[in-house]
């Protein structure tokens, strides 16, 4: 498993946008520092242990403390001249600080974070305690209002950070007075004899950061993290949600040898149009002619009425109804006889309200393989490439914001070489750059264009989504020997598409009518087109 | 006045309200409204769920003194259903009015609250009435009905990313009055007024249904209404404990996200 994916983040970032209106980035920590555990704050936002099996609070205690510095720790300290134990309590008193302000605005982090401080309070007399284990009480006691703890020292430090014996105000306000008094518990600690181990310290409980956002950067040792590792590697860790121009998505594919699903088998890669040409992909442009403009505006019209045509409009199941602004005069003259015969006359005489067509969201999705490219002077990808175009100026005549409309090539080389190429983005315009490039060529894994395909119209908010593929329909790829395997993939993919609500049609472009696609899509949903002017009969055939 | 239709799906009510609705102004709302209705004026009140549009527009018909039909629109509201149909009885055919055909009829204030959920033939059957004819056409009655001079209509709209929009041609019919949720002093007064507990708490509770609006458009589609505060308010008034009222009245209705939940469970943790 990835670190990152341990890390609630977006429960996270929900939480502290919420608690302060902060919109902090979180990190996973570098997994080969030695204290990959410990949370650190960095100008790049919050650092969390990802690998850790931590509790749900223990994260939010963690992510509040960090923010809380964000919000209060205003003052930047200069440790230079600064000993290390001073430093260290100069941290601890810093944390109690913002956390006692950070609680008087919402009391119930006290909760959250008293839950971490586990040390036993009270014990003066037992045999003389270590540095951290004081240094640990005291910072219970400055968040605990109730607590009570009886060594001298821990009462001092209370006494110095409160203004009142209840724990009522805070006297440290001022960086200076903050520095003074951790000097004057660091040289009490000294008196005591007690042993500090710098390079060991780190502030607890466990939820603490490192504190090393408090402190001037560029400074001596101590401002690194213990071990000498760079604060803020750039390499060791990566952002949660990366955005590269180009993203690469991996999807499984369907073995039938073994019927079993290969995890993350195929790596789809979305192709900007700019970068479309792969540097070894064959260069093939299509001759054919492409279906004139004139042509192809004739057809939105007819286009536009078959889309139109949802089959539930027609169903006489609901035609009538008790209530309604049409009448339905055969239902009245019907209801009148009966009435007037005495028996027991029907009251529904309305016609009820056709039932309103749902909001749909459509994914084409164009077979851009060699296959698809001039056969006897015909292209099936211009063929494609028009359909796509009517269907979208039918869409877009229809009126309706609800409908939108997304266009996207793809081509495989392999199955790490899955290349999609957005020609036309949902609520965007025609992309006429990628359109004038886009060319036949490599091959046609199918299973894994449909499920980026689907992937990407599952996120869509429409009722209604339906994937169009206008392909050959013939499935095949260079590191795949075995006819079957690729088709019963897509097979899966189709599957997987129902069940995530998505209506998989494909309309077979100029295929000859044993293509191996009838082993994917069946009867209604899959039409035949060799000519360009049968698009509103091959829509209309398909139950969409 | 019979208003209401033989209908499940409205609720109508038209009555002159004996008691004033509480309303606390948060600007001079009430003025400008006073103003556009002298001048028979159609207005549109727009603002988020729960932010007292409805309660304004009771407490401004009781103030003018005039009945108020409210219609309370959902997507199958169709033209008919606001300005009436013929029904069946023993005798035959009768027709009756609409709800917004009584009150045109009557002088009353019709307010249709979230007339864009409707179906868009009942936008189209509002335009005569907005403009100066002031006039609503009755096609299967064969009827045209003079608006009364005391009618005057409201419509409430709530512009949400993602949800259906106003077509200009509507909207241009229309003055408009924005709302918002009141700022943090007046809504913990209004919270303290309307479920009857101290201020203190009151103010507690907004400063939670202000963190919560911060989620807007960052997992939730909007935050918590001044509604859902006075619901809390209402249920710690009931003797239960802060954490489970604002769970139950904020926490539960407002996400069914598993990590939003969780989020906006541990900022009412945080906070009680």
């Amino acid at each position: 498993m990835l670190p990152s994916e341990a890390l609630p983040q977006r429960g996270l970032s929900a939480y502290l946008r919420a608690l302060w209106n902060l919109d902090l980035s979180l990190w996973p920590t570098p997994l080969s520092a030695n204290d990959a555990g410990v949370p650190f704050v960095s100008t790049d936002g919050v650092h969390l242990p990802a690998s850790h099996p931590f509790q749900s609070d223990w994260y939010r205690a963690a992510a509040a403390h960090a923010a809380a510095h964000r919000v209060y720790s205003r003052h930047v300290f200069d440790g230079t001249g600064l000993a290390p134990i001073t430093r260290a309590l100069v941290g601890m008193l810093e944390d109690a600080r913002v956390e006692w302000l950070a609680c008087r605005e919402l009391p119930g982090l006290r909760r959250l974070w008293l839950a971490h401080h586990t040390v036993a309070l009270g014990t003066q007399t037992d045999s003389s305690p270590g540095f951290e284990a004081l240094v640990l009480r005291l910072a219970r006691s400055l968040l605990d209002p109730h607590c009570t703890d009886d060594h001298a020292w821990v009462r001092k430090g209370r006494a110095l950070f409160f203004l009142d014996v209840d724990a009522q105000a805070v006297a440290l306000t001022q960086p200076d007075a903050l520095r003074r008094a951790a000097s004057i518990l660091g040289n009490d600690i000294g008196q005591m004899r007690l042993s500090f181990n710098a390079k060991l310290y780190r502030p607890g409980p466990s939820y603490r950061d490192d504190n090393r956002v408090l402190w001037r950067a560029h400074e001596g040792q101590s401002d690194a993290a213990p071990d000498g590792h760079d604060p803020a590697p750039e390499t060791g860790h990566r952002r949660l949600d990366p955005a590269p121009p180009e993203s690469v998505t991996r999807y499984r594919e369907w073995d039938r040898l073994i019927s079993r699903y290969r995890a993350d088998w195929c790596s789809v890669h979305e192709v900007l149009p700019s970068h479309h040409r792969q540097p070894n992909r064959p260069d093939r442009p299509t001759t054919a002619q492409s279906p004139s403009h004139s042509a192809l505006v004739r057809l939105v019209r007819p286009v536009r009425r078959a889309l139109q045509a949802h089959p539930d409009a027609a169903s006489p199941l609901h035609a009538l109804a008790r209530q309604g602004s049409r009448m339905d005069l055969n239902a009245l003259v019907r209801w009148a006889v009966d009435a007037r015969c005495f028996r027991n006359a029907d009251a529904r005489i309305y016609r009820a309200h056709s039932v309103a067509r749902p909001r749909t969201s459509w994914s084409v999705l164009i077979d851009a393989s060699a296959s698809s490219g001039t056969e006897a002077g015909f292209s099936s990808l211009t063929l494609s490439v028009g359909a796509a175009e009517v269907a979208a100026a039918a869409l877009n005549q229809m009126g309706s914001r609800q409908d939108e409309i997304a266009v996207q090539s793809f081509c495989s080389d392999g199955r790490h070489a899955v290349f999609m190429t957005p020609l036309k983005r949902f609520a965007a315009a025609w992309d006429v750059a990628s359109l004038s490039t886009l060319r036949a060529g490599l091959s046609t894994r199918l299973g894994a264009a449909l499920r980026h395909a689907t992937a990407g119209l599952a996120k869509r908010p429409n009722a209604r989504r339906i994937l169009l593929l206008l392909s050959d329909g013939e499935p095949h790829d260079v590191d795949v020997h075995d006819p079957r395997y690729l088709v019963d993939d897509a097979r899966r993919a189709v599957m997987e598409a129902r069940q995530r609500g998505v209506r998989v049609v494909c309309i077979q472009i100029a295929a000859n009518q044993q293509s191996s696609a009838n082993a994917v899509f069946h009867r209604p949903h899959r039409a035949h087109l060799n000519r360009i002017e049968a698009l509103p009969k091959a829509l209309r055939q398909l139950r969409l | 006045m019979n208003a209401a239709l033989d209908s499940p799906r409205m609720a109508s009510s038209a009555d002159l309200h004996t008691a004033e609705p509480s309303y606390q102004a948060s600007g001079d709302e009430c003025a400008l409204f006073t103003a556009a209705y002298a001048q028979r004026l159609p207005v549109l009140l727009k603002g988020p769920t729960g932010c007292g549009k409805t309660r304004f527009v009771e407490h401004m018909a009781w103030r003018l003194k005039r009945p108020l039909i409210t219609v309370v629109c959902n997507d199958d509201l169709s033209a008919s259903d606001l300005t009436g149909r013929w029904l069946l009885d023993a005798q035959g055919m009768r027709w009756q009015d609409g709800p917004l055909t009584t009150a045109a009829r009557t002088g009353a204030i019709c307010y249709l609250d979230e007339l864009i959920e409707a179906r868009p033939d009942t936008t189209v059957v509002i335009h005569p009435l907005t403009d100066t004819r002031r006039m609503l056409p009755l096609d299967s009655h064969s009827e045209v009905v003079q608006a009364h001079p005391d009618f005057a209509l409201v419509v409430s709209y709530n512009p949400q990313a993602g949800a259906k929009e106003m077509k200009p041609s509507t909207r241009q019919r229309f003055c408009a009055l924005q709302f918002d949720y009141p700022n943090a002093e007046l809504e913990s007064a209004i919270v303290a007024t309307e479920a009857g507990v101290d201020l203190a708490l009151a103010s507690d509770l907004v400063a939670l249904g202000l963190r919560t609006r911060r989620l807007q458009g960052h997992g939730l589609d909007e935050g918590a209404s001044t509604r859902m505060l006075i619901h809390a308010a209402a249920l710690m008034r009931e003797g239960v404990s802060a954490l489970a009222a604002c769970h139950m009245a904020v926490v539960t209705p407002l996400s069914d996200d598993v990590e939003i939940s969780a989020a906006l469970s541990a900022a009412v943790h945080a906070s009680f």
